[in-house]
This record gives C-alpha cells, structure tokens and sequence, in this order.
C-alpha cells in the first residue's frame, strides 16, 4: 500500500500533461431565484485566464479543452466545473450562508462554519497582499490581522516573536514570554518546531482560536490561544510553478538623537562640575579627536544597510479524478539586518502528497525541512560613548578599547562582531508526517484517522574567542607577539543541542446529516513525546599549542578541556478527547467536548486534569420570523470552557543537588579540595494544572447586501492554580523562592471586526477591515492566605491590572527655594523631587503609587485592499492606544541626563539643570538624589505595511511563457506617530536597543 | 475491488496497532530525570554527607571574611552579602562613605534604620541559610545505609557547629527568632518567634553537641574542632546570661573559654615563617626572615594560621587555596589582599575649598578628579587602586584607626600591625596637591575615612607576583593565594572571658585577661577595666576581624542597651562627624529589626518586630 502511494507520486512527477486547443465557452450565472448576477468571476482553474460576468449575468471566456472553470463570488457558495465538450453553461449559483469559507478548521477535524459556535480568526495569507510584504517568519503575518493578538516587535533579524492571545493570563507571563505563547498546529497536528522552521510561503491560511470551545480539543496546551496553520496544497489540475522573488532593503526606523560632541563635552562637564570647556577628564585618543573635531556617530558605526533576499519555488497539481494532489517547493531566504553582523540564512524543503486510494481509504505525506544559519556576533547596543572615542588604529585596523588605557574600559563595539571571535549558530529541523483514514464502508459517517508526526531538530552553537579578541588597554601594539600572551586564555566551545518530538493522534468521527440534524462527535486518543538532549564541550587554554588556527575545531588541543553541559529533558503528554457537534435545522447549534489530559512535568498525584467545555450558536436571520431588511445573516453565540497551560519545565516538581566539580562549590582543607554538594532549587511535588476558565459570547451579522461583516465577540476569564516561583521565608529550607501552584488572574476583553466590501464593480474593488481588541485583566488572588497581600517587591497589586508601574510620582526638580523638602528629605537643589503623596513632608515607601499600567488601553488596526484592473494597493496601519491608566511605560532617559552610574556615558540630546540654568524638568546631570519613575504614554499609530502590485496582462504573460506574473513593491514601518512618547521606537521602548526594521521591497510573483 | 477494500483496512488496522503498541499511560508519563541528582540520589555514601558539610563550611567562612569591593560581595570572592554588615558596617569601627548620593542609604546613617533594609535581611538570610545546609546534613544521614558510628558522630558534630553559631549570631542581632529544627521543603507560613533567651539555648544545646562530637583540634586545617565550638559556647553563655541576667551563665562562658584557652593558649614568642633567624630564604627578593617581627606579626604571616606550624592561638581558619590547586578546582582567594576604603569618588571639595581653587584660576573638581590629576603616580584617580577602586565600599572609623590608640595606646605592636593612610589630593594643578585631604576641606555631609587595612603592604613577600588575576585601570591587584583567615583567634577568648568575669563581678580576673593580651603585642597594662575598656579592647586586637555588630547588639539585654547606644553616639560615622546627623535623636531600637520581608511573607501567624521600628 504504502509502496502502491510512492508509486503514484513518483507517476505522477513524470507526468507531462497534454495541452488541447483552446476554444471559446459562454454562459449565464445567476441565483437560485433566476435573478442575474453580476460581477462574478469565472478563472480556469490554476491559471489567471478569467472574466467577469457583466450586467446580464452573461460571460465569454477562452479556455483549453482539459480546463475546470471556478466560479465564485462574496456570498455565494464557489462552483467547479469541467469544461467537457459543453460551450454553453447556464450556472445557478447558492447564497453561501457559510459566509466566506465553508469550513472552519477546528482541533482534529473540521466543522461547517454555520454549526461553529466559538470565536476565531481565520487570515487567507496565502493569496492576500499579504505575502507580498517582507516577513521574516509565518506568525509575523498574522500581525495586525487577528484581533486579540498581540505580537512583540524586533529589530533583529531572525527573532521570533512573542505573542498573546487575549491579554496577560500568567502572572510570571511577564518574566517568562514562553509559559504565555499560543499552541501553534500545522495541518492538523500539533507543531514541536519553532516558527522559524516553516516557510511562510508554503502557508495558505492561519487562524487563531481564542474561546474556550475552540481551544478545549487542545485541553491542556491551550489556555494561551491555539494558532493554526494550513499549508498549501496541489489543486486539481496541471503541475504549475510558482516562483516568488524579493529584494528588501532593511534600515532602522528610528534613530535615537544622542548628544554631539561638544554637547558631550558640555555634559561631562556639568558632571563633574568643571568648566564647560575643561578637556582634562579625556583621554589622550579623546584630546586628539576633540581638537581634530573628529567626531564619531556610534549608532551609525554598528549600522548598515540591510538586505533581505527571499527566494520560492514550487510545483503542484492534482488529478482530475482528486485521487491526489501535491506539492513540493524550496526556498531560500537569506536576511542581513541592519545591525553588522546580523545575519539570518534560511533554506526550507516541503512536500506534501494527498492521495485518495479508494473510496474507503486516504492517506497523506507531508515532509518540511529547514536548515538555519545564524553565524557570527551581534555588536552590544546598550551603550554610548564619547564621540571623541577612536574606533580605529592609526594603521586603519579596528582598535578595542575606544577610549585608552586608563578610563573606564570601553569595548569597540564591533570588536567582538570582527576581531577574532569565531560563532556559528547552526540548525536544521526535519518534519516527517503522515496520516492514514479510513472510513467504516458499513456504518455511514463514521471514519477513523491517525496522524503522526516525527520531528528531530539539531542545533550546533559553535564559539571560539582566539588570543587576538583578548588584548588589553594597556597593549598598543597588536602584533603576533602581544597576541601570544592571550594564548592562555582562548577558549571556545561546541554545543550539541538535539530535539526529538513526535505526536500520534487517533481521530474516531462520526459526521451524519438526518434531515433537519446534524451530528458531528468526535474521539480523540493522543500522545506527544518532546524530548531534550545538550551536550556541551569546552576548551581553555591554547599556549600548549601555539595558535589558534583550528578554532572551535581544535578544541580537542586545548590545554583545560570539559564537559559542562550534559542536559537531558523528556516531557510527555496524553490526551483523551470527546466532542460532539450538533445542528438542529440549521440554526440551533450546540458543542460540548470533554479532554482528559496528562502530563509528565506534574507531580506524581497531580500529573492528570480535566477540561470541559460547552458552547451554543443560534442563526437567528434563519428564522421564518426574522425580518429586517438590512440583516442578512445574524448569529448569536455563546461559550464556556476550561483549558489548561503547562507552565512547569521537566522535572521542575524535584529538588535539585549540585555535585562535585560542575557544582561550582569547592572548599579546602589540608590543602585539599573537597566539591561540595548543594541543593540548588526547592521542588515541590503539589504542583499541577494551571487552568483557563472562561466565558465567550458574540454575534456575526451581515448587514446591507453583505457590505458589510461584523464580528464581535465578548470574553471573561478566569487563570487560576498558576505555577510561578513565590517568595517563601527562607528559615525552612535555605530557599527564598519555590515554585507554587497559587493565584488567580481574571482577563475580560472585547475583540470586534468589521468588514466593508466598499465597492463591487468589475475592475474595481475595495474592501477594508477595521480590529478592535481590547483587553483588561485584574490579578485577584496571589499567595492565598486569610488576608491577599500586595506583593510589592514584584510589582503585583490584588485586584490591579498585572504591569502595574508602581513608584515614586515624579514632581520635578528640587529648587533653591524648596528649603522644607530638602531639609527633610537630604536633598540638594537639582535633585529630583518625589510627590508627597501623604503629606508628611518626607519621602518614605508610603508615598508609592501606581503611576500606570504597562498594557495598552486598546488596539486598533485598519487594513484595506483597493483592486483597480491589473493594479492591486494594500494598506496597514496599525494603532495601539494609551489612555490616562493603560499604556504607559517608564522613559526615564527623557528626564535623566545619566545611565547606569556612568559617568562619561552619552545620552540622549535634551537640557539639564545646572545652577545657572535651573531648570524644573531636567534634574542635574549627575548623582542627583531621589528615584526617579517618570512615565510616559506609549500609544501610536503606525503604518505597518505597503503593497502596491501589478498584475502583468495575460496576454503578455502568455507571450512570455508565463501563466501570471505579478510585480510588486512593498514598504514596511514606514512612518509612525507617538505622540506622547520620546527618544526611542515607542514598541522598542529603549533608546538603548536596537529599533525596529523599516523596509522596502521590489518582488515578482510568476506562475508557468 | 472489495478485496482490496479487506487488504487495505487490514493494513490500516495492522498500522494502528503497531504505533500504537506503546506503554500504559502512567509509564509513559513518568519522569525519569537522566542527568539530574536529586536529593533522593545525593546521600548514597558518608563522602557525600561531608561533601554537604562542605557547602555548609563555604558559607560559614565567607560570612566570616571581609569583603572591601562590592563585587567581593559574594561566595564567588571568599565574602557573603552579609559579611561587611556583620564586622560592622555603619557601626563603631567601620563604614562606608557618605557622599551626598548615598546620604539617605548608606547602612552607616543606623539611625534611619528601617525594616526594609536590604543589608539586614541578608544578614538574616544568609544566617538561615547556614543553619538549613547543615540541617539538609543531619537530614541526608537518614539516608546513607551502614553509616559508622564514629563518622556519624563527627558528621552530626560539625553541623550543629552550624546551627548553633547561626542561631548565636541571630540571638544576638535579632533576639528571639524563629526556631527551625529540621530541614523542611514544605511551605510554611506561620514561623512564631522564641525568645532571645530560649534562641541563644537552641544555640547553646547545638554548641554543646557539636564540643562532645569535635576533636580536641581542628581535625583539618579548615575544619572546626573542640575549641572554636567552646569558643562560641562562651559567647552564647555570655549572651543569655546578659539577656536573662543569670550569673550561672557567666561562670559557664567562664568555664567554656577554660575549656579553649587551657588547649590554644595565645603566641606570646614569635613563630612560623618569618621568625627563624638565619633563614637564607626569600619570597618575591624579600628576605624569609623579618628581624621587626612580633608575636603579632607573625600571626598575620601566609602559612603561620594553621595549627601545623606551632599557632596554639588559632581556633579554626578558612582555608584560602593556593593558585596551582585554585586554577583547576576553584575556589576562593582571600579578598581581603587590597587595603579597605569608601568610595571616595562620591566625595567632593567644600564650597571654601571651590571659591579657594577658582581664586588659583584652578578648576577644582574633587580632590581625587580635578582637571590635571595626577595620573603617573595614581593611575585610574579615584577609580584606581590607590584610592581602592571605584568599588570601595567600606573603611574605618576615626574611633577605630585613631582614637582607640591616642597616647599610651600607641604603644602597641597591634598598631603598627594595622596600616593605614590618609588619601591625597592628586590634583597637580591644586595648590594642595600630595596633601592628605582633611575632612574640613570636604563638602557636608560627607565623612571621610582612610585607606586601611591589617596586614597589606608591608613588603612583598608571600604575593603570589606571577598570578594576579585581576588589573584595574592599569594596575594588577593580586589576590593573597594561599593566605588563609581567621575564624577566631584564642586572643578573642581571653577577651570574652574577660568579660563574662567582668558581668560576674570579677574585676580583677577580668583586667587580668584584658593584659595577657595586651601583653603579648607589647601594650602597656591596664589599670581598671569597665565594659567599654573590653570594647576598645577588642577594636584593638581584633581590628578587621571581629564580627562587631553582635558583639554591639550582644551588650544589652531586655529592651535596653546603654552600651551600644553610646559606642554608636560616640564613635560611628553616622554621628559623629556630620553635624546633619548629629542632630538625630538617637533612635530607640536596640536589635536589628526583623526584616519586612520576613514579616510579610509570614501570613499565618504574626512575627512582631522588635521595638523601635515602624
């Protein structure tokens, strides 16, 4: 069987499929009421050749003999039809009371959109504008297109982002991104990749499950949202090939204003309370520059232009009879950022076989592979230097330490990125799947599927720092000779990381339509298996050898040679699932499920918990009653479910020894060491599940002829049993912290989405999509006990939103004239100034407030497509808003003209108060007393991304060989506009870091 | 084609139950951690139990080594986060700088103590800390098979060594605490406080276990014996008879340190590695033998701390590695290589000494950073070594490098023992260029204390020259390889019988002691002697040693103690010299307060916090 599967697609690789002469059909659409329908568009299938239907109804079209014409248009149900001999068609097509798609892709199997009572967001990326904007990864598509999904922002190339569905439920969510990101499944089956092992080409759709019904089919890896991909697949037809080319150019959106370099000078001054023109404090190199006026732009120095380069190819097709279809495609993305030394290579391999062996028995194949790159060092961003510093040596070569010998030491911050630090960051990841299903020939509707899939992911991080890297201030000469005094203390080390995962579901499905019911249950049996493997090698110490020339690679040469990662973690999970689905005349909709799942990370009597979930939809617009005019479709729904987060590692229920030598703890006597072993982290066998209750409600209406779609939904939550690591007394144990299965998190929110099919005409569309999403959520209990206590050390207030900014409010600079505050306080004029907020004259911890919340107020984004013939324009913009609580963040870099303590550190360009010039915003430049918390709102709207396309005539594309060709150009962060934030990318949030990318890309989409 | 049907699901049902076949469900779930020890397979054999100890004796010595660099701070350096407080940071005898930054921070101002002070709560931690790595010991024994019965004992003896030292130190700094008698890793939330009295017997009854099961010495360099547990025994006797008044305590502090002094009777002739007349030897060019030697100089000598070469005196040392043993195993080196001092870089000129500089036509900046510094002879200005690194964090006090040795005092080997000078203006272009910097010439409220230390620079023998690890701004600071540190010297035992005499009312017994050691460096004997007489005492002999706080807070019992209140009103930093800190009403704690943290987290059952804290 499976050699009779491998047969067929190897057949049909050699396949060449047979051209016929083509020849002219006409035809008529209309509705089932006989009414002509305009403005329908009629394609052969896997090609652009296509038309319209004009004011009759009618169409004239050119097709060859083996075409299937697609016939489609909003709110009717899609028609394929086979040419055949027929030149004459007359096509009734039916309102599509499914709305856009018939089916929505739900936890191991589908369901007809109308019988769905939850809430999800399905994104068509692969034939929207979409993909014609530069992203790096598949989930950065979802970026501004799915409300209640909040995605982090990098500047950096080959980052992943960290996302939330529906706010903030674990507490520790916010020192721990990963215990909060969403599930993510591909095809059907839960993925044990990273995102970045998927080519987001190869993606047809993706859609976000955010209510408690959808998620519950994932029980206990769900309570963080689920987001499924759907990867393209061959459609019937002849072999096409897709070739999708783009060249972006990558730069950074902000740059941050530092101060120049008399400013500088001027600042340092201030400091340190000498003239504004005293020079004695810089180094001899810093003399030299300032006197040359030699001035250098740190910023610009670790900057550069990037280049993005994406490359895709793919063939697929399918048998006329759709007894398979396939796909393989290959790309190749190769990502430099804007940072030197950053750089993202990415190749992927996919293929996909579908085939349907006999009317009783499918069966598929799906194979990914991604090799990653990510060499070299990325230069640290975090600080400023004086811009008399020296980057280079007289001879033209990088120097280290930019300053001299004798000021504070600071690095070239290329010099890691350049001189003689070797680092490979290296891995591939191979998805192997399969599924088999078999439908029962003797009871109807009853089929049962497996699906596996096997995953190994190999990561190799390859370092080596020679004698060359480790040169000292005091060495002015970098020659062979001073380089050989380091050769002690190169070292470098190889890490083996390895992951095997894999996942085996057993689906049993009934799906039967009697009349007016409709009944779809479904069992679920699953396991998954993640398993963890590092191996981690150093060596120390080359004098023995004499150079360096091996690097990483002559490690087995160094002098000190060790094993110091040896790591092995294995996590387990099983799943049991019941769900039905069942429709009364199509309009009453009910779904109830029941997932039993067990994990291995839990303590032994807590490894098993349970998740329910009930959902209920009614068409109301389907009602013989329901008469308004305006509503063409109206459906009500409402949830409830709980879900599950595994938010423990392995083995983190045990207690931990260190030992021996890797302990890190050794004592001596008689002159011996003795390791020592220690208890390095406090278990706690009570640890279990933390579980997501919530409560989903909305409604999806079609108003005015289907202009217009509206979805709103409205959500209560409730997170309790989190595990996170509380502070605990330490006279018990010797431990200030365990982890603790506690607290609870409420999260209410609304998520709205309206659709507009502006304008209809033949050459002429435009839609636009406006997302709402609104989130708040409230920290109710946190370490139990008779009284809930704030627990103010980590920033957590009962009954407060979590990212409370809590501090001292600030009140500005402490004048001359301020005798009581400083007398009371011990405070000079020029320091900061607290509020007294209790009025007792001094600044103590009473007078901490909360000065705002960390989570936006609201976010809105906007995307609108206008299609005007062959010309295709796609806009984003997206808008996160602050209010007078939400959306604030702390930006003391625009008030405080010193960071970290240091005192010949630059910093943004703004005044500063000095005894002459007293200013009563900018505190003096240095050691001014009191704590400062200055906040800022963060809220902005931003243009997201461009695309503008061209679609080339077919005609010409005909002349050329081609089937379609498109050409496009795109831009991405363009512009953005905050009003109220200062000095840095209001997502970046930092002056110190790097911003965000802001690109623009020329593509070319071609199709034989 | 119904065949093929029959084939195909016979396939799929074969293929089902092949991946299927796997384990039940609970063996599958079950964790296996491969590359993981935990407690369970930790405690196999008495090595490992000792190896716990170990982790045990590394806290215990780093609590007791002085830290002068904030990034000292730490195991990693041979110091503790709780080490500086505990010899008596902000006290009489030690504190930090007072620049205008710090003013409101500093631990020396102890009159704004407050409960949230972090320094307190490591001190209170790292104690805890200490006692729970020996109660993870005596719980770990439960768990080794056919223990002998003589490893057990000495195992069980040495971590109630711990347990009762942790529970002394936090009698005296804390009062009553609460009393946790096993290691225990379930949450616990209602700790209720004993009383002083009944913490300092908890540390008594541990103490006495740990003199019955130690040998008679340390059986190791590093390791404890009889006489560092009577040691402590004394000074817990002495706390609970202060506390309770009982005289039956004194004369049992008087017979534990009969027990110490009668086996490690103090150096009263020159010993060890500098004393032997005639050795041709050298280290670093500087001859082995030192002719200016005294019996307390050669305490301080690289190899003379241990037992081994003739010191009765040494009760029990942490053992510093040497580079060879260090550079594989790790390890500590003694930090306490580089001279104490605060960090001066916060310091600056008086509004007089500016307008004088301006009349020069000199910018005058501080004296250690004005334009034009001296970089040739203090490379790195207040940053380098000279003025201990930008991380100085902590010098004496006028009380304990000046006062406690003004007339008479002065002559005294100890003094000469302690080094210490006064920073200069390195300002070339000052018209006080090389002057030491006099407090005066500083802007208020900033004190200023000296560079000191104990035993630095002498000369250069015992450095270890061909590995300093570490170059600041230009200049190698090397770590003292090899050169261990006192836990506690007999010369303390003397003093502490010294003084459990003097509260028995045995005056003369008491004077008695105070002069054999004054003695032996050569100090002129004492005619009377009175609780603070012991206090000057023991700045003297113990200078840079002696865990000062408790000794302070030790003084008094019952809500009052006179005599810190007036060694602090007198001698600290925090009042003496800076006239916005004079004008404090003395505040009216007499314990550290308990941390707020600790009362906080403790939601089941109230821990009141010691008077005169809000």
């Amino acid at each position: 069987m499976r050699k009779k599967l491998f047969l067929l697609a190897a057949a049909l690789m050699s396949v060449v499929a047979s051209f016929a002469q083509p020849r002219q059909i006409s035809g008529k659409v209309a509705d089932a009421n006989g009414e002509p329908l305009i403005g329908v568009g009629i394609v052969v299938k896997g090609t652009t050749t296509g038309t319209m239907t004009d004011v009759d109804g009618s169409f004239v079209l050119t097709v060859p003999a083996d075409a299937v014409l697609e016939i489609s248009s909003i709110g009717y149900v899609s028609q394929e039809i086979v040419v055949g001999n027929k030149t004459q068609f007359d096509i009734v097509l039916e309102e599509d009371n499914e709305l856009l798609e018939g089916t929505v892709v739900i936890g191991y199997g589908t369901v007809k959109r109308t019988n769905f009572t939850g809430s999800v967001t399905n994104v068509n990326v692969g034939e929207s504008a979409v993909a014609n904007t530069p992203k790096t990864n598949a989930l950065d598509m979802l970026r501004g297109l799915a409300p209640g999904l909040v995605m982090s922002q990098s500047g950096v190339a080959g980052a992943t982002p960290n996302l939330q569905v529906r706010g903030q439920k674990s507490i520790s969510a916010s020192a721990n991104p990963s215990v909060s990101q969403p599930l993510i499944v591909l095809d059907g089956v839960i993925f044990k990749g990273s995102i970045n092992d998927i080519d987001p080409t190869t993606i047809e759709s993706m859609s976000v499950l955010k209510d408690a019904t959808s998620l519950a089919s994932y029980g206990s890896q769900a309570a963080n949202g689920v987001i499924m991909i759907t990867s393209k697949k061959g459609m019937v037809g002849k072999p096409m090939i897709n070739f999708r080319g783009s060249v972006t150019l990558v730069g950074q959106n902000y740059t941050p204003q530092l101060r120049n370099g008399n400013e500088y000078v001027e600042l340092i001054n201030a400091r340190q309370g000498f003239a504004p023109d005293n020079t004695s404090w810089m180094s001899d190199l810093e003399k030299a520059n300032y006197a040359a006026g030699k001035e250098t732009d740190w910023i610009k120095y670790v900057s550069q232009t990037g280049v993005q380069q994406d490359y895709s190819l793919n063939v697929s097709g399918g048998t006329e009879d759709r007894k398979l279809n396939y796909l393989f495609g290959a790309s190749h993305s190769d990502n430099k950022g804007f940072i030197q030394g950053n750089r993202f290579i990415r190749t992927t391999i996919t293929s996909r076989i579908n085939a349907n062996i006999n009317k009783y028995i499918s069966a598929g194949m799906n194979f990914n592979w991604a090799n990653m790159k990510d060499d070299g060092v990325r230069p640290s961003y975090t600080r400023f230097f004086s811009p008399y510093g020296e980057p280079s040596m007289p001879d033209g070569g990088r120097r280290k330490y930019i300053i001299g010998a004798n000021q504070e030491t600071a690095l070239n911050p290329l010099w890691n990125v350049f001189e003689g630090i070797d680092a490979q960051f290296r891995g591939n990841a191979a998805t192997i799947g399969g599924n088999v299903e078999v439908k029962f020939p003797w009871v109807e509707g009853l089929s049962y599927k497996i699906t596996g899939n096997y995953t190994v992911r190999n990561f190799d991080t390859r370092r080596f720092t020679h004698e060359r890297n480790l040169i000292l201030p005091t060495d002015t000469e970098y020659t062979t000779e001073t380089y050989d005094k380091y050769l002690a203390q190169a070292s470098g080390y190889i890490t083996n990381a390895k992951q095997v995962s894999w996942v085996l579901d057993n689906i049993l499905t009934y799906t039967r339509e009697f009349s007016d019911h409709y009944v779809n249950a479904t069992l679920v049996y699953t396991r998954d298996y993640n398993r963890n493997e590092t191996v981690r090698s150093d060596g120390l110490d080359f004098s023995g050898v004499g150079n360096t020339t091996l690097g990483f690679w002559g490690l087995n040469n160094a002098n000190t040679q060790n094993i110091t990662t040896l790591d092995y973690t294995l996590h387990t999970d099983v799943g049991y699932l019941a769900r039905v689905n069942y429709s009364l005349k199509n309009k009453y909709h009910l779904n109830a499920s029941f997932r039993r799942d067990g994990s291995s990370v839990f303590g032994t009597e807590h490894k098993w918990g349970n998740f329910p979930a009930v959902g209920a939809a009614y068409t109301i617009s389907d009602e013989p009653w329901f008469k308004v005019k305006s509503i063409d479709y109206l459906k009500l729904k409402l949830s409830w479910g709980k879900n599950g987060n595994q938010s423990l590692q392995p083995y983190g229920t045990l207690s931990r020894m260190a030992m021996g030598k890797s302990g890190g703890y050794v004592g001596y006597f008689d002159g011996q060491p003795i390791f020592a072993e220690a208890m390095t982290t406090l278990g706690n066998p009570y640890l279990g599940w933390e579980t997501t209750t919530s409560w989903n409600g909305g409604w999806e209406v079609d108003l005015l002829n289907r202009v217009l779609h509206w979805e709103t939904d409205l959500y209560v939550s409730k997170t309790t049993d989190q595990i996170f690591d509380r502070t605990i007394p330490v006279m018990g144990s010797g431990f200030n912290t365990q982890s603790a299965t506690m607290g609870q998190v409420n999260n209410w929110g609304i998520e709205s989405s309206l659709r507009a099919n502006i304008i209809r005409k033949r050459d002429f569309t435009w839609d636009a999509t406006l997302n709402f999403s609104l989130n708040r959520n409230k920290l109710v209990k946190l370490y139990g006990g008779e009284k809930e206590e704030d627990d103010i050390t980590n920033g957590l207030f009962i009954g407060k939103s979590l990212g409370a900014i809590y501090g001292y409010e600030y009140a500005g600079v402490v004048q001359d004239t301020d005798v009581e505050f400083m007398q009371k306080n011990g405070r000079t004029p020029g320091d900061i100034m607290e509020k007294d907020q209790d009025g007792d004259g001094v600044i103590t911890p009473a007078d901490r407030v909360i000065l705002g919340y960390t989570p936006e107020s609201f976010r809105m984004n906007l995307n609108t497509n206008i299609h005007w013939k062959n010309w295709n324009l796609y806009l984003m913009f997206s808008g996160v808003f602050s209010d007078k609580k939400y959306g604030k963040a702390l930006n003391n870099n625009a008030v405080m003209s010193y960071t970290e303590g240091m005192m010949y550190l630059n910093t943004v360009n703004h005044p500063f108060w000095t005894p002459e010039n007293k200013d009563n915003f900018y505190p003096k430049p240095w050691n001014a007393a009191g704590t400062l918390n200055y906040v800022q709102s963060y809220g902005f709207v931003r243009l997201q991304d461009v695309n503008l396309s061209y679609s080339v005539p077919e005609k010409f594309a005909r002349k050329i060989g081609l089937s379609g060709a498109q050409i496009y150009v795109s831009g991405s962060n363009l512009f953005f506009i905050a009003p109220f934030w200062k000095y840095s990318d209001p997502e970046v949030r930092n002056f110190q870091s790097a911003q965000l990318r802001r690109t623009v890309t020329v593509g070319l989409n071609v199709r034989f | 084609m119904k065949k093929n049907i029959i084939i195909s699901l016979g396939f799929a049902v074969a293929l089902v139950s092949v991946v299927n076949s796997c384990s039940k469900d609970s063996e599958f779930l079950k964790e296996d951690p491969k590359t993981i020890y935990v407690k369970e397979n930790a405690f196999d054999k008495a090595s490992q139990l000792d190896a716990a100890l170990v982790r045990a004796y590394i806290k215990f010595d780093n609590m007791n080594t002085i830290a002068p660099l904030s990034f000292l701070l730490s195991e990693g350096f041979a110091g503790d986060v709780a080490s500086n407080l505990l010899h008596g940071d902000g006290s009489d005898v030690l504190g930090g700088t007072r620049g205008e930054s710090s003013a409101a921070t500093g631990f020396n101002n102890y009159w704004a103590l407050q409960s949230t002070n972090g320094e307190v709560l490591n001190v209170w931690t790292s104690l805890y800390q200490l006692a729970s790595y020996a109660n993870l010991v005596l719980d770990g024994m439960t768990l080794v098979k056919d223990l002998d019965p003589a490893q057990a004992s000495y195992i069980e003896a040495q971590a109630k060594f711990f347990i009762g030292w942790s529970y002394l130190r936090l009698a005296e700094c804390f009062g009553g605490v609460p009393i946790q008698r096993e290691f225990s890793e379930e949450l616990k939330f209602d700790y209720e406080r004993a009383t002083r009295a009944e913490t300092y017997t908890y540390a008594i009854e541990n103490l006495m276990a740990a003199v019955a099961g130690l040998p008679e010495k340390p059986a190791q360099n590093g390791r404890a014996g009889k006489g560092i547990a009577n040691h402590f025994l004394a000074e817990a006797y002495l706390g609970r008879g202060i506390e309770t008044g009982s005289t039956a305590d004194y004369t049992a502090a008087v017979n534990a340190a009969n027990a110490v002094i009668s086996t490690h009777p103090i150096m009263t002739s020159r010993f060890g590695a500098r004393a032997q007349i005639g050795d041709m030897g050298n280290s670093n060019g500087v001859p082995n033998y030192r002719p200016d030697g005294t019996p307390y100089f050669d305490l301080f000598v690289k190899g003379n701390y241990s037992g081994a070469s003739g010191n009765t005196e040494s009760l029990m040392v942490f053992e510093q590695s040497e580079y060879a043993t260090q550079s594989i195993y790790g390890g500590y080196q003694n930090a306490f290589a580089v001279t104490c001092g605060p960090a001066f870089r916060d310091l600056q000129w008086s509004e007089a000494k500016i307008a004088e500089h301006k009349a020069a036509g000199v910018d005058a900046g501080s004296p250690w950073m004005g334009p034009d510094f001296d970089q040739v002879n203090f490379p790195g200005g207040p940053l380098g070594i000279h003025l201990t690194g930008s991380w100085g964090i902590i010098g004496s006090t006028d009380y304990s490098d000046e006062d406690v040795w003004e007339g008479d005092l002065a002559v005294d080997d100890r003094n000469n023992q302690n080094v210490r000078y006064n920073p200069v203006v390195m300002t070339t272009s000052s018209p006080y260029y090389m002057q030491p910097v006099e407090k005066d010439w500083l802007a208020m409220p900033a004190a200023l204390s000296r560079v000191s230390g104990k035993y630095t620079t002498f000369d250069l023998w015992g450095w270890d020259m061909e590995h300093c690890p570490m170059m600041a701004f230009g200049v190698y600071f090397c770590f003292q390889y090899g050169r261990d540190w006192y836990i506690a010297r007999s010369a303390e035992t003397y003093l502490l019988r010294a003084e459990a005499k003097l509260r028995g009312g045995d005056t003369a017994g008491a004077l008695e002691d105070i002069n054999t050691v004054r003695a032996r460096a050569n100090a002129l004997p004492l005619e009377d002697a009175d609780i603070y007489t012991i206090l000057d005492e023991r700045a003297r002999e113990l200078a840079w040693e002696e865990m000062r706080w408790p000794t302070l807070l030790r003084m008094g019992g019952n809500g009052s103690n006179e005599v810190m209140k007036t060694q602090l009103m007198h001698h600290s930093l925090g009042t003496e010299d800076v006239p916005m800190f004079a004008e404090q009403t003395f505040p009216e704690w007499t314990l550290f307060p308990i941390p707020f943290d600790v009362i906080a987290l403790n939601t089941g059952a109230v821990i009141e916090q010691n008077p005169g804290y809000k």
